[in-house]
């Protein structure tokens, strides 16, 4: 890579990090749930399906589109379908039951199980196939990604700093909230869209960078600095836990292993799965 | 008398456990209980009756004390609560101060409400709701996990807000709660959920 692809890369890289920091972030804060993120309520997997079926149509009928656009905009159209869907129905603020974060990584699995017999199909046949999507990197960065990540990332944190003191006082839970006559489902379709985008932009571009919005802010919040305050949480937390996926992202680029470079989201999987058992070990010693 | 609340459910609204048909009513600055068996669909009306705020207690501020522990995500703490809670709403609220002497709560201020016990978390609960400048508290189940100085106190605390022309409504099963309201709202249920308003 020359300096230029470099600079790129560190840039993704960055706003990945923070748009998907952001995500868990607000999964959280929205759920009230520790456990949650993009990764463990599905959202990584609903994102992949829209890229195999966008794979498969370009396959039958030829398209010359490129898969990561054409990806990222069917998982938009999806997003705006089900948000015009679910519009007249209520989503009750409460805490979500473990069984959805469940349903979550099973879908997930679901999803990769699909994704496994897909690329199965199509070695046989000697296509071609995304194969490079299930543990995500930033090897094939350009200018146009570098755009539209950084245009997604500056939108989250702007909503993220416009919003995030009366976000605040959604930690205390929906019956806290409207005592204070703040109404929490007005950030629903918001918090909803944005960790569903963060996904979308990052795994359609890069591939799937699993657990990664469930490491961040819990990273964050060991820290004085960011615990107990989720303004700092959401708007400085996203720019350290970007630099942070950054410097991993550009050691696995300048020490690889045996000549291969390490995909960075191998890494971020073996750190976010290890959290997430230890998250549930502790739960279970707390309870 | 000056019914700061007074609904007529003579058509029937449809709750949960069946369609719920009375009146009632609810006088400013006075103390009501609601009575019934478990079950029948006392916290089931609360909850009804909070979602439909804007239709059946216009009128009113209301502050709600429902079922269920505080649950916190973080290691946010009883003090983190009251001061957020002044920053959103821009004013101090010297009520605290007395509800956390009453509720003798000092020492737990600084500690992580996710660590507090099932008293302490009812403790904190109580007071994020009544710190509040509300003209009615809706409060299910107050007394649950709590000592009996504690108890004490918060009657007494009732008690005193009730003659600066506060209401306060009581989903209730302690026996000295009944001595000090005036005013009681009974459930039963026979084809539907039946609601009698009746001065004590």
């Amino acid at each position: 890579m020359n300096e230029y692809e470099l600079i790129m890369r560190f840039l993704c890289s960055f706003f990945s990090g923070a748009l998907l920091c952001l995500g868990g972030s607000f999964c959280q804060v929205y759920t009230q749930n520790e456990m949650a993120s993009p990764s463990t309520l599905g959202f990584s997997g609903l994102v992949v399906l829209q890229v195999i079926i966008f794979h498969l149509l370009k396959t039958i009928f030829h398209w010359s589109f490129p898969l990561e656009y054409g990806a990222l905009v069917l998982s938009f159209l999806f997003l705006v379908v089900l948000l015009l869907l679910t519009k007249s129905k209520r989503m009750s603020f409460t805490k979500m039951k473990e069984h959805l974060i469940l349903l979550g990584i099973c879908f997930n699995l679901l999803v990769g199980s699909f994704f496994s017999i897909l690329y199965f199909l199509f070695l046989t046949k000697a296509l071609d196939f995304p194969s490079y999507l299930w543990f995500g990197s930033f090897k094939f960065v350009n200018l146009e990604m570098t755009i539209i990540s950084g245009f997604f990332c500056l939108l989250a944190l702007l909503y993220a700093s416009r919003f995030s003191s009366k976000m605040q006082l959604l930690v205390y839970g929906a019956e806290y909230c409207q005592n204070l006559k703040m109404e929490p489902l007005k950030f629903v379709g918001p918090v909803i869209c944005l960790s569903y985008v963060s996904m979308a932009i990052t795994t359609c571009f890069f591939g799937v960078f699993s657990f990664l919005g469930l490491l961040f802010p819990h990273l964050l919040r060991h820290f004085s600095f960011f615990s107990r305050n989720l303004k700092r949480e959401l708007t400085i937390g996203p720019l350290v836990s970007g630099s942070i996926f950054a410097i991993i992202d550009q050691f696995t680029y300048f020490f690889p292993l045996n000549g291969a470079e390490l995909p960075v989201g191998m890494i971020t999987s073996i750190l976010g799965c290890s959290l997430f058992i230890v998250l549930l070990l502790k739960k279970k010693t707390n309870s | 008398m000056n019914y700061v609340v007074e609904n007529h459910f003579q058509e029937g609204v449809q709750l949960i456990h069946g369609k719920i048909h009375g009146i009632w009513k609810l006088v400013q600055g006075e103390s009501q209980l609601w009575q019934g068996a478990n079950g029948i669909g006392k916290s089931s009306f609360l909850r009804f009756l909070r979602e439909n705020e804007k239709k059946y207690l216009k009128e009113v501020v209301c502050s709600y004390l429902m079922q269920g522990p505080l649950h916190v995500l973080g290691d946010y703490t009883p003090r983190d609560l009251i001061k957020h809670t002044e920053d959103y709403l821009g004013k101090s609220f010297e009520s605290s101060q007395e509800l956390i002497e009453g509720f003798k709560l000092q020492s737990r201020l600084d500690t992580p409400i996710r660590f507090l016990s099932g008293g302490e978390n009812q403790l904190v609960k109580l007071l994020s709701c009544l710190m509040l400048s509300s003209s009615v508290y809706f409060l299910d189940e107050a007394t649950t996990h709590l000592d009996e100085e504690r108890i004490k106190f918060l009657f007494d605390y009732i008690q005193k807000r009730k003659k600066d022309g506060v209401s306060f409504v009581l989903i209730e099963h302690h026996p000295h709660a009944s001595l000090f309201c005036e005013s009681v709202l009974k459930f039963s249920k026979r084809n539907r959920l039946e609601i009698e308003y009746e001065r004590v």
